[in-house]
């Protein structure tokens, strides 16, 4: 036997054992390939499901705004004929009625008061909601603000037999800055609340600087001796639509929005609310706020919000763009007593042309307008400014639409801004100074505390006298807007209401503004028998008012 | 009573090792009568003539069945690939009868009924289960389960598992005997006081929305959702998506208004008309999820099968667990293939478990219902001789 014959079996069975671990190492080697494939292709499709997780969240969202706007429409289109129940209520107890027909009446008005609370919870939260929601930073007075909130906390404790009191240091730092509406309104509801939830005993709103930061920031705490809430349901409460339960039993009326919305109000404001309570003890919530110190009232003893301003560079020229003469009227009232030349433009033809014809620093331009409107204008405006290589002048929008969305496209348009009207003295002033920088330094922003449209007058009665020629004006309105209805004439009574909106808003008739605003929308929506229910109570409202004007100068003149 | 004997090896030489094999077996027979036997081998290219042959030698009156696979599971070795594995059954309570069914990928339901006409006779009493190992290639269009439905009975307990052959999808072998058959299934009857219980382990996770299927034809989908269906996997698991890998990721086919689904794996892509040929056929009209495949859920599922399997005699252990596990998932696992086994190997349950990785599993959901085909699952099937007083 040859030694390849000795060796042959041994070498094949060497043969197969390398064969063996090549096929052993080529399968390993592909699993691991494989693997690679199957990580990238694993990694490929969580990829994709995120981005269809996204698109899924991206929708439901949409669908919830779509739901938060489908309740605001909802609630929006109740209101407006409970607007018209509550108007001709009001009416009717001027009218002469027997001692049981006041009765019913009260009940009614009563009622009607509390749905239209309801339904206004309702929109405020669904603003809320939607993002429309910041916080504007202006000069207060704190103890302006606490008394108010005093005034109606009294009148609801003592409405219901309980006690309230107010508590705060004399010596507490009382010009502030911060947004005064939202914490009047967080104020108001935790007050409300606290009475609501209490039967015996008192609320006390107590009010202190915290001294960490130099007592800028305040600790606002509304203590009751009500029912108290379960430790388990203290954070519950502050979702939407929850109330306080014994059982299945609710034992409060309302949607359970106040405090939904306090929280997200203080939220916006930079705040921290919180809750402690006991069952059967009572609750305290407290808000704490920054609101720093402003500075004092140096220029004018009735007037206490006062911000500073940027050196002078000189007068400052103002064009006002607005179809309705006696809006320009209150802009130039408002400006009256500071170095500014101010014009006037009926549209935005009229306003191409004066600006061409002499420049401006500023324009507020109404929107709404014939012959040419404020967005067409700007337009033509931006155009020129393009041509004569001239920097942009600051547009101001001044319209009654209040909806963020539309403030975004006046925005996309080509304004600067958007003054919301019926705007204040100190709402202008501000506006004119974050887009000027020829603002005079003795220019200060003065501004009434309690925000009235009407009484912003600065005493000399300027727009007072104006009055009666805003109510010929509105009256004249009237008189279009029923000829726009009898016409079927949607645009012309939409466009009709709006701009009468706007010029009762600015006189201060805030409930005249309000039917006006809800026929501008039953126009726009072509509801043609709610339209004319409104007209009806447009038309007693400005006779009640023309009547009460005219009582009042005999009054003067006697 | 059930009692078995099995071996395993992976001998470089595949007729050694099924030698080897044998030698084991018969020790451990220790003079026992074998009454029927499997035999499964993952060997690539081996003679198989000729191990049938050695062990038909060793045991010339077993009733034997078997086929080639895409690896063995046994409790000496786990998952071995290149290797041959034996289990006997003995029994003097339990009767066994085997037979084939040819050509079935041109006449399912005919050679089906005749193989189980014959095994039936050779049995000589009614069945109480069975047994079947179809070629996992040429039936990938054939609807198996409702053939053997059809052809065999719609209240018989079937289970099994369908032929591989490495995971090479060219072309498989089952076992009869001696002989050796391809495009078959080999039926194995069981008759007597068996009991059976079984567990169907689903590793692929359904997500995300419902598809319809635009055009199906048998096992072939052609469109889903609008576009191809190559085009509709790739929406997914992006582009360059090769065949195989692309089998790991199945949809979850529904067919009614139920949440109740079954898988099919991808097999073929056709390039060329961006058809995708599935195991398995589809019904239509059908919708269909995409499914996640990770190695936490098939391991997951099939520790829960094993766990649902062991216990379905409630206090008693099961004779045996017959194992009927999808290729892909031992693919999809990788490195810790041989951990799916782990509740079966605890110590102290002693349960002999028998298997291979298939390209098909068969069985009902629930014992006593229908019997269906499935894809990516793990079909693990309990056996209890009911005179076992154990």
């Amino acid at each position: 036997m040859t030694d390849t014959e000795v060796l042959k079996p041994q070498l094949e069975r060497a043969n197969q054992e390398i064969g063996y671990l090549k096929r052993r190492i080529s399968r390993m080697e592909k699993r691991l390939l494989r693997q690679e494939k199957l990580d990238d292709m694993n990694r490929h499709q969580t990829k994709w499901a995120m981005q269809q997780l996204e698109e899924a969240r991206a929708l439901a969202e949409k669908a919830n705004q779509a739901k938060t706007d489908f309740l605001a429409n909802m609630s929006h289109e109740i209101r407006t004929p409970l607007n018209i129940v509550l108007g001709m209520g009001e009416l009717l107890a001027g009218t002469e009625l027997a001692d049981s027909q006041k009765q019913y009446l009260q009940s009614l008005r009563l009622s009607g008061e509390h749905l239209l609370k309801l339904i206004n919870d309702i929109l405020e939260f669904s603003r809320i909601e939607s993002g429309c929601i910041e916080a504007i930073e202006t000069p207060f007075d704190l103890k302006e603000l606490l008394v108010g909130v005093e005034a109606m906390g009294a009148h609801l404790a003592l409405e219901k037999g309980i006690e309230f009191s107010l508590e705060y240091d004399s010596s507490f730092h009382i010009n502030r800055l911060g947004d005064s509406r939202k914490l009047r309104q967080v104020l108001l509801n935790l007050v409300g609340n606290a009475v609501k939830y209490t039967d015996s005993g008192g609320v006390c709103l107590s009010v202190a600087g915290l001294e960490y930061d130099n007592r800028e920031s305040v600790l606002f705490s509304v203590s009751d001796t009500g029912i108290g809430i379960a430790q388990d349901k203290q954070e519950l409460i502050f979702e939407r639509f929850t109330q306080l339960e014994q059982g299945s039993r609710k034992i409060r009326s309302g949607v359970g929005l106040g405090l939904a919305i306090s929280q997200r109000l203080v939220e916006a404001m930079g705040g921290l609310i919180k809750i402690e309570s006991e069952i059967g003890k009572g609750s305290s919530f407290t808000v704490q706020l920054r609101l720093p110190f402003s500075e004092e009232d140096s220029f004018n003893p009735r007037y206490r919000e006062l911000v500073g301003l940027p050196d002078a560079l000189g007068p400052l020229r103002i064009l006002v763009v607005d179809d309705i003469y006696l809006n320009f009227e209150v802009i130039r009232n408002y400006l009256k007593d500071l170095p500014v030349t101010i014009k006037y433009a009926e549209n935005g033809r009229r306003a191409q042309k004066a600006f061409v014809d002499d420049s401006c620093d500023i324009i507020l331009m109404d929107l709404r307008m014939p012959v040419m409107g404020g967005i067409e204008a700007v337009n033509h405006i931006r155009k020129l400014e393009e041509k004569l290589d001239i920097g942009p002048t600051p547009i101001i929008a001044m319209t009654a639409h209040a909806f963020v969305e539309q403030e975004e496209t006046y925005l996309e348009s080509g304004f600067d801004e958007v003054l919301i009207k019926p705007f204040t003295r100190i709402d202008l002033l501000a506006v004119l100074k974050r887009h000027s920088k020829q603002l005079p330094a003795n220019a200060e922003l003065v501004g009434n505390s309690d925000d009235q449209h009407a009484s912003v007058d600065d005493g000399s009665g300027a727009l007072a006298a104006l009055i009666p020629k805003v109510l010929d004006t509105i009256a004249e309105e009237i008189v279009d807007i029923k000829r726009a209805l009898s016409d079927n004439d949607h645009a012309i009574l939409e466009k009709t209401s709006h701009s009468a909106k706007g010029l009762a808003g600015f006189y201060g008739f805030t409930r005249l503004s309000d039917l006006l605003d809800h026929l501008e929308e039953s126009a726009s929506r072509r509801e043609y028998r709610t339209a004319r229910a409104l007209i009806v109570a447009i038309g007693s409202h400005v006779d009640e008012l023309r009547r009460r004007q005219e009582s009042s100068f005999e009054d003067i003149a006697n | 009573m059930l009692e078995s004997v099995y071996s395993v090896s992976d001998d470089l030489d595949p007729i050694a090792g099924v030698r080897s094999i044998v030698a084991d077996c018969r020790d451990q027979l220790g003079g026992r009568r074998a009454a029927a036997g499997l035999f499964f081998t993952s060997c690539l290219e081996a003679d198989y003539g000729q191990m049938l042959a050695a062990i038909a030698e060793a045991f010339p009156d077993i009733e034997l069945i078997g086929c080639t696979t895409d690896g063995e599971i046994t409790p000496q070795r786990g998952f071995t690939e290149d290797s041959s594995a034996l289990l006997l059954l003995i029994s003097d309570e339990i009767s066994f009868a085997a037979a084939v069914a040819e050509n079935i990928s041109d006449s399912a339901e005919y050679s089906i009924s005749e193989a189980y006409r014959q095994a039936k006779a050779n049995l000589g009493l009614e069945p109480t289960m069975a047994l079947v190992l179809p070629d996992g290639m040429s039936t990938m269009n054939v609807p198996i389960d409702a053939c053997l439905r059809s052809g065999m009975s719609e209240s018989l307990p079937i289970f099994g598992g369908s032929a591989g052959d490495g995971f090479r999808i060219i072309k498989t072998h089952q076992f009869l005997g001696k002989e050796l058959f391809s495009d078959a299934m080999p039926i194995l009857l069981m008759s007597g006081d068996v009991e059976m219980g079984i567990s169907i382990a689903t590793g692929p996770v359904p997500y995300g929305n419902y598809y319809p299927v635009d055009k199906v034809n048998g096992n072939v989908i052609h469109s889903i959702d609008g576009v191809t269906a190559l085009e509709f996997y790739e929406r997914f698991f992006g582009k360059y998506i090769e065949d195989r890998e692309l089998s790991f990721f199945p949809l979850a086919v529904y067919t009614a208004d139920s949440e109740d689904f079954v898988l099919r794996d991808p097999v073929e892509v056709n390039r060329n008309n961006g058809s995708i040929s599935f195991v398995g056929r589809l019904e239509e009209p059908c919708k269909v999820r995409i499914t996640q495949v990770t190695r936490e859920d098939t391991l997951n599922s099939g520790h829960r099968g094993s766990a649902q399997v062991l216990s379905v005699f409630e206090q008693a252990k099961p004779d045996i667990v017959l194992m009927f596990s999808c290729t892909s998932r031992r693919h999809v696992l990788g490195s810790r293939t041989d951990e799916e086994f782990e509740v079966l190997k605890k110590d102290g349950l002693q349960v002999p478990f028998f298997g291979f990785y298939c390209y098909g599993e068969i069985g009902p959901f629930v014992n006593g219902q229908p019997v269906y085909f499935h894809s990516d699952t793990c079909v693990l099937v309990a056996l209890r001789s009911s005179s076992n007083q154990s």
